[in-house]
């Protein structure tokens, strides 16, 4: 979407305003005029959106492009219709948890396990470990004793 | 005989005195389970023949006085996402829809040594990801007091198989209130034990750190000695305490002569249900006629818990569940022609939207870009909530707040919007966050009918002052001996 289509739809959805043929070629002049005069190219904003992407994703919402890399993070293909509902209930969803930001953390610690936690060691004792074959009972598929999956080097 | 109106204490006591043995009590739970399960659900697994076989093991071992657990020979029922050898264990997910552990949970064998007979295992949200139990790959458990309800969740099984009587007691887990919330709506007793307390080997993982397994019972008192014989340190669990089990032997007086019980008047504001307000008020009366002092105090930054609870659990689920990839056990999609095409059918097929969800919210809040917007200031909005815990500690002995806004909501009510769900957990989610510990005992009913659960919230490890003023509140009040209709019917015979 350019900037002039985004500025135009910003009108229509928080303003009510139905914008005729010749309103939105007013306000797409307009908007172009102030373009110049600070000297504003698509290239440029694509890279200061990437850079601010971070902190703008409440506002925002999820994007196609970025469900498609959460896709990917989770190793999950949803379907198209999977992905709507997915964007929708994320951007909602992030837009609830953005009211963190109203809390202060500046020096205030991470915790990350409810107590002070230091790692409990056991014995370095040899000890029988469970049986391949009990193991192997639960394995989709398996060849030699071992897990089978289909052909990964040529 | 009909043991609907016993505990399981009281039928532990029974079998001891030789007036029922525990393949008759294991039969009768059987036959509830035959006549009601059709409609409830509760069971995913019912292991009919095993648990007959069980209970003739156990009685053996009782007459010959090798079992002297005072609940030896009591048959209950485990919720799926407790390892159970060569048992089916689904966590309620077509992702393991066939999965039999070739190992037990530590809770699982501990049941086992103190002579529980396992009579199946109960449903469950899948991965223990829901309020409602509506997400299960095995379809919804209905509430035994109004079938068209939801029993909550996630461990809903538990508390409706406790409440249709469908067994005596049950193991659930809570991350985020999964067993003090059907416990609320159901009318049973439920306790979520501190973390480390109890031995989380074995239970299938959601958020680690937040992940607690507990008892559901008919009374606090049969939920206090299950937790006695299922907490204690094991060496195989690294984040399980150093500490001997509970003993809860002094905690039943019924005298609260000193305690002071403080109630957070923001748990008691807007989004509240009347219903519910009442009577966990009239709760913390009865709890002042008992010899309680009770204040008022504000604490305002449990209202950032949900967020918070959100980005921390779903982050560690997304990394817990990344090990279900088709290869080693569970679900695989058949004929992919490649390894990636494996893992991303497997886990998309394997996995239900609700899990789906979590698990992309949890990869977004940890990837590179908004790991310290959402992530770090989780664990830092997590710190402040410990310690506002902590501040209110030094001044109460417990805490006192409803479990859920609401009583047991229709099937289908809430679960296309995904928010309003997680709203419903307000008041549960701080505890976990915290790692301490909570009770739910029910403490009235609301005008539909359906029950309401009263939370009592106590500092590290002070499991017995909570089973003490649960139990003397219980000792006075009637309502968790009141039984479904249901039960009531098929109780005559």
């Amino acid at each position: 979407m350019t900037i002039q289509e985004k500025l135009l739809t910003y009108i229509e959805e928080n303003t009510g305003i139905e914008l005729t043929e010749s309103l939105a070629e007013d306000v797409t002049l307009r908007l172009n005029m102030i373009l110049d005069l600070i000297g504003y190219s698509e290239g440029t904003a694509e890279t200061a959106a990437e850079s601010k992407k971070a902190v703008n994703v409440a506002e925002t919402g999820i994007d196609d492009d970025l469900i498609k890399y959460l896709e990917e993070l989770s190793r999950l293909s949803l379907t198209p219709e999977e992905e709507e509902r997915a964007k929708d209930d994320l951007t909602k969803i992030l837009g609830y948890i953005d009211m963190l930001n109203e809390i202060d953390t500046t020096d205030v610690e991470d915790m990350s396990h409810p107590f002070p936690y230091t790692n409990n060691f056991r014995e370095d004792e040899v000890k029988p470990s469970t049986d391949r074959e009990l193991i192997l009972k639960n394995a989709p598929q398996q060849k030699d004793g071992c897990f089978k999956v289909p052909t990964t080097v040529e | 005989m009909s043991l609907n109106k016993k505990t399981a204490l009281e039928i532990g006591q029974m079998i001891k005195n030789k007036e029922i043995s525990s393949v008759e009590a294991t039969k009768e739970m059987l036959d509830n389970i035959r006549a009601k399960d059709e409609k409830v659900n509760a069971y995913v697994t019912v292991l009919a023949d095993e648990a007959i076989a069980q209970a003739e093991e156990v009685q053996a071992k009782i007459e010959k006085g090798d079992v002297t657990s005072p609940l030896a020979g009591v048959p209950m029922a485990i919720k799926d996402n407790i390892c159970t050898r060569d048992i089916l264990t689904t966590c309620g997910s077509h992702m393991l829809y066939n999965f039999k552990p070739p190992y037990n949970a530590t809770v699982s064998d501990k049941l086992a040594k103190n002579g529980a007979v396992v009579l199946g295992k109960l449903n469950m949200d899948e991965f223990a990801m829901g309020g409602s139990t509506e997400t299960s790959y095995f379809g919804p458990t209905g509430n035994p007091w109004d079938i068209t309800r939801v029993p909550g969740g996630s461990s809903g099984g538990s508390a409706a198989a406790v409440a249709a009587r469908e067994c005596t007691y049950a193991l659930g887990s809570d991350t985020g209130g999964s067993i003090r919330q059907p416990c609320s709506f159901c009318g049973v007793s439920g306790i979520k034990p501190t973390y480390g307390a109890v031995s989380r080997y074995g239970l299938v993982a959601f958020a680690s750190s937040l992940d607690q397994i507990g008892p559901v019972g008919r009374d606090i008192k049969d939920c206090a000695e299950v937790l006695t014989m299922i907490s204690g340190h094991d060496p195989k669990d690294s984040t399980s305490i150093k500490r001997a089990a509970f003993d809860f032997s002094g905690c039943f007086d019924g005298d609260l002569k000193g305690m002071k019980i403080g109630i957070p008047v923001n748990y008691f504001g807007k989004g509240l249900d009347e219903d519910v307000k009442k009577p966990v008020l009239e709760a913390a009366e009865t709890l002042k006629k008992l010899g309680a002092e009770i204040e008022e105090f504000t604490m305002d930054i449990v209202d950032y818990a949900v967020p918070t609870y959100y980005v921390l659990a779903c982050a560690e689920a997304s990394s817990n569940l990344s090990r279900y990839d088709g290869i080693k056990y569970g679900y695989r999609r058949k004929d992919c022609e490649d390894l990636m095409e494996v893992y991303y059918t497997s886990r998309n097929e394997g996995f239900g939207m609700e899990v789906k969800r979590r698990i992309m919210l949890g990869s977004f809040v940890l990837s590179s870009g908004y790991y310290d917007a959402y992530y770090k200031k989780g664990l830092q909005i997590r710190g402040l909530i410990k310690k506002s815990f902590d501040e209110a500690f030094e001044k109460y002995d417990m805490i006192l707040s409803p479990v859920a806004p609401t009583t047991a909501y229709k099937i289908g009510e809430n679960s296309s919007d995904p928010l309003k769900m997680y709203l419903g957990d307000i008041y549960t989610v701080s505890i976990n966050l915290a790692g301490i510990p909570a009770v739910s005992i029910p403490c009235g009913f609301g005008k539909n009918g359906m029950p309401v659960g009263l939370q009592l919230i106590g500092n590290v490890f002070d499991e017995p002052k909570l089973v003490r003023a649960a139990y003397a509140f219980q000792k006075t009040t009637d309502f968790h001996t009141k039984m479904p209709e249901m039960v009531q019917e098929g109780g005559n015979k």
